[in-house]
């Protein structure tokens, strides 16, 4: 009888306290800061990338453009490509935003303080296009902001555009635009459809 | 009766009574009571059968018997006006154990242990590292030392991250109990190691069981635990100093423990630790692993205060981590992934430093844990935990603009968790618990990072409820248990509009147990346990979205999952042959799973870094069944010879196809000599084969599994006694022929090539 009684102390202890933490769990709230209040700006983001070709000679312009404003996912990029004259001779120039922001964050600043970090590759596939940079960073070597775009005779093919974070500038080719040995990670990889007409 | 009792405590504690010899510097302790009424019987004498080695149990009728060589141990209690009573322990580690003598003259009658900790699940398979295990392994993770369990093995993420994997099951779906609270540190990806500084546990405990009955959700493949050793009441000031200094990465480990009781208060005990790691690049073979130093700093102090009917004590431990992330493997695309995979050399391969650059994590994990139980009466006891865990991680990239300080990842999750346990013994035969936990975490993204959290702002509770029961049968113990589990979770998101999206998640689970043990005169036994175990979808799972940056892939979670649930089934046998000389010991385990969460590559997406393979986070039903053998031979008194083999298989049941990253199947044998019975000099060697994972899904992976490879390790060991303390000495060579390898395990095996050599001295000061 007496370990009845015992046994029956200690059911009511043991609901008192399920009871007690019940309530300590549903009423406990953290109040201090119930929700998020500022959505974070997401401040590396390039949504734009625009090649800028001015003839050498008439002062002509053509672009080609890289776009998806909403960022990775959501919408799919729009990518356009102006046809390029024959035999005719570039300035060609990179301009990168970052248009989730208002007004647009003109990321190739970013890249053109860090220029030591930073460089462009043109891989150009079939068509009659060559890029050499025209632009060097404080060790004398190429960065692609600024280059000279060569056309030969009509042909139809691609160019990839590629930027590197960190690569190796140093390594075999890599100032010569080869980015076989180039290392670093890739921060921009763009496929552009090259009309040379 | 009495050998079925020991025996079951035998077992219990050494599944794995790997190592023959060691130095006598174990101790049983615990209280002799009165077996009809529980009252303490005070001065009772305890002597070690056929000896003179003894003590005299205090008025509480506590004893603490210290100076116990390892190996089978016959104690003899006695008391005036009892019968005395003989019981045989087989020593690996400290043990807790409580004698109850009968004040009667009858015959000779049934012990009942009370196992105070670990507390375990009695049909569930279970293994503890060895007192040799834990020293040999001083400097290791805590994944790296659970390695030595059959069945084991770890998910690495390069050389300094690495998460247990037990029967194919990791991160989320292993539960880790450091000191009895469930850790709770972002383990949201294979990047995130479990925050844990192993010289803060003494006892290391695998339960290779669903055990979710006991320990709540998560615990689908099993749980690791880790516990301290029992403080030192009524002792005087002791502890150990721990150096460990290694060569592959030019390095090391230091470690101090201290703790002490008192004669004059003689209810209260303390300890305190305080460990330093300090690493610089790690080798592979043929090049430098840049980038992959570590440091920690980790302490822990705790107070306890203990009498017979009621004791409490509060720790307060933490532990701060800095660790680089290979720089080979910090990759922009999936050009940059091919690239590296087709070299097959990491790029960035800089000369040995101490340095850590960015890509680097900084965390910090605080606990703080107050515990303390009541006895009701002789046996039956209520315990209350409460544990606070605070963890802040920091994730550094390499930036643009400047931003390399500022980190991409800034976390902060904060966790209470209240356990109440009641354990009682309504009867001779049956025994069991009671209990409720409850948690509350608060995960919060600290502003700033320029970069859109992947893990949301959320607020969890949950609360659980759980009964478990055993029954004393003649040849069998029977056990089953219940538990009902239901977990809230709001969670808020900025979506890509940038408005705020609140989520609200409840989950609600039962799991269930039910098993036996059957134990025979000769010493061989069988576990059966049939378990079933949950786990709701963690908040990655749930919520990621975007480019999973070193992963090479866009995840996107999926809102809509549902709870994981498990139904495993494990058998464990274990026969001693050839008069005792072999032991085999081997597990088989069915795992069936529904809504099995994973990963499916569903498409390809442009985006301005080029085109990536989008992964959704999918559920399908899935199988993992496989086996663990593990035999020890004394060949003689010397030479020992063990050999360990684990294989697991995983099988998607809707695909009709292999589960990705399970374990390729592996075997380990070592030998061990030692050089006489006066003697403590030990060498030993060990080689490790793991064979090439060949049950793949195939397409889905960005390379294939790498081969095969067979690593040696070899140690030397000593212990020099200084009266009563001692000094232990090891050294020991790990990848002996610096042999070129590649786990399938290892994230970063497209990179770069597992570690090179380490030779290791290990320096162990043990005081009092």
């Amino acid at each position: 009888m007496k370990r009845l009684t015992t046994k029956t102390k200690t059911m009511k202890k043991l609901s008192f306290v399920t009871l007690a933490f019940v309530l300590l769990a549903t009423a406990c709230k953290k109040d201090d800061d119930p929700e998020p209040m500022q959505p974070e700006n997401e401040e590396e983001v390039i949504t734009t990338m625009i090649l800028t070709y001015i003839d050498q000679m008439t002062m002509a312009q053509k672009q080609m453009t890289f776009q998806d404003l909403d960022g990775d996912g959501g919408n799919a990029p729009t990518i356009t490509a102006d046809a390029l004259d024959a035999g005719a001779t570039y300035d060609l120039t990179i301009l990168l935003l970052n248009e989730t922001e208002t007004p647009a964050d003109t990321i190739s600043n970013e890249v053109a303080d860090e220029d030591d970090e930073h460089q462009f590759f043109f891989q150009v596939a079939n068509a009659n296009l060559s890029v050499d940079y025209a632009d060097m960073d404080g060790n004398g070597d190429p960065v692609g902001l600024t280059n000279v775009a060569t056309c030969g005779a009509a042909s139809t093919g691609t160019m990839t555009v590629t930027l590197r974070h960190q690569p190796n500038k140093g390594a075999a080719g890599v100032s010569d635009g080869d980015i076989m040995n180039a290392g670093g990670e890739t921060d921009i990889e763009v496929t552009f459809d090259v009309v040379v007409q | 009766m009495l050998s079925r009792a020991t025996a079951l405590l035998l077992v219990a504690l050494c599944c794995n009574a790997v190592f023959a010899q060691d130095e006598c510097l174990f101790r049983i302790s615990g209280y002799v009571l009165d077996e009809h009424d529980r009252s303490p019987l005070s001065f009772a004498g305890i002597v070690e059968a056929g000896t003179t080695h003894g003590v005299i149990a205090d008025v509480d009728g506590r004893y603490e018997l210290d100076g116990l060589c390892p190996g089978k141990v016959t104690l003899v209690v006695s008391h005036l006006g009892c019968e005395p009573d003989t019981v045989r322990f087989n020593v690996t580690k400290d043990l807790n154990y409580n004698f109850f003598l009968e004040h009667h003259h009858e015959h000779l009658k049934e012990i009942q242990v009370v196992a105070d900790k670990p507390d375990q699940v009695l049909s569930q398979d279970q293994h503890e590292l060895t007192k040799e295990q834990v020293d040999r392994s001083a400097g290791k993770s805590v994944a790296d030392m659970m390695e030595a369990i059959p069945g084991v093995s770890t998910l690495n993420t390069g050389p300094t991250i690495s998460k247990p994997v037990v029967h194919g099951m990791y991160g989320n779906r292993v539960l880790v109990l450091n000191n009895g609270i469930r850790q709770e540190d972002q383990q949201w990806g294979t990047e995130h190691a479990p925050n844990i500084d192993p010289f803060g546990g003494q006892e290391f405990l695998l339960i290779k069981g669903a055990a979710a009955v006991q320990y709540g959700s998560d615990a689908i493949g099993g749980v690791v635990i880790m516990e301290p050793a029992d403080l030192p009441f009524g002792q005087k000031v002791g502890g150990h100093t721990f150096l460990v200094g290694e060569s592959n990465g030019r390095g090391g480990t230091a470690n101090l423990m201290l703790q002490g009781g008192s004669r004059k208060w003689k209810h209260f005990a303390w300890r305190g630790t305080l460990t330093g790691k300090y690493m610089g690049d790690r080798e592979a073979p043929d090049y430098v692993l840049s980038n992959t130093g570590i440091r920690d700093l980790s302490g822990s102090a705790t107070l306890g205060y203990e009498k017979y009917q009621w004791g409490a004590n509060v720790t307060i431990s933490s532990l701060q981590t800095e660790l680089g992330i290979l720089r080979a493997a910090h990759i922009g695309n999936l050009t940059d992934l091919e690239n590296a995979i087709e070299r097959g050399e990491p790029y960035y391969i800089e000369p040995f430093t101490y340095e850590i650059n960015n890509p680097r994590q900084q965390i910090a994990h605080t606990t703080a844990r107050a515990e303390a139980f009541y006895r009701i009466n002789e046996l039956d006891q209520i315990t209350a935990l409460y544990g606070w865990q605070h963890n802040q991680r920091k994730e550094f990239d390499i930036r643009r603009g400047g931003r390399s300080d500022r980190p991409a990842v800034d976390l902060d999750l904060e966790t209470h968790t209240l356990d109440v346990t009641y354990k009682h013994f309504p009867s001779k035969r049956v025994r069991g618990k009671v209990g409720v936990s409850g948690m509350l975490q608060y995960n919060r993204n600290i502003p700033g990072t320029g970069v859109r959290p992947l893990i949301p702002f959320y607020n969890l509770w949950s609360v659980g409820v759980y009964l478990i029961e055993q029954y004393k049968l003649a040849d069998w113990e029977l056990e089953v248990g219940g538990r009902y589990d239901t977990r809230s979770m709001e969670a808020y998101k900025f979506d890509q509009n940038r408005e705020l999206v609140r989520t609200d998640l409840t989950y609600n689970n039962f799991a269930l147990t039910v098993g036996g043990v059957r134990k025979w005169e000769n010493g061989s036994e069988m576990r059966l346990n049939a378990g079933t175990a949950f786990r709701p979808p963690n908040p990655s799972e749930l919520f990621s979205e975007g480019l999973h940056h070193g992963a090479a892939g866009i995840e996107e979670g999926n809102v809509d999952l549902n709870a994981e649930n498990a139904l495993k089934i494990t058998v464990a046998g274990s026969i001693p042959l050839f008069k005792d000389k072999v032991q085999l010991h081997g597990t088989a385990y069915f795992n069936q799973m529904a809504d099995y969460i994973y990963l499916e590559p569903t498409g390809t997406r442009l985006t301005i870094r080029g085109a990536f393979p989008v992964f959704e986070y999918k559920q399908t039903d899935a199988r993992l069944y496989g086996l663990d053998l593990q035999l020890t031979w004394n060949i003689t008194m010397k030479w020992q010879y063990e050999c360990k083999a684990a294989f697991v298989r995983g099988w998607d049941l809707d695909a009709s196809d292999w589960l990705i990253y399970m374990p390729s199947d592996r075997v380990d044998n070592s030998i061990t000599y030692t050089v006489s019975k006066n003697s403590t000099w030990k060498f030993g060697a060990a080689s490790q084969f793991v064979a090439r994972q060949v049950r793949y899904p195939r397409g889905v992976d960005f390379a294939d599994p790498p081969g095969a490879y067979h690593l040696v390790n070899v140690f030397a060991e000593t212990t020099i006694p200084f009266g009563k303390n001692y000094l232990k000495v090891s050294l020991s060579a790990d990848n002996l022929f610096d042999t070129v390898w590649r786990d399938y395990l290892d994230r970063f095996r497209y990179y770069a090539d597992g570690m090179g050599r380490n030779i290791v001295l290990r320096l162990k000061y043990s005081f009092q």
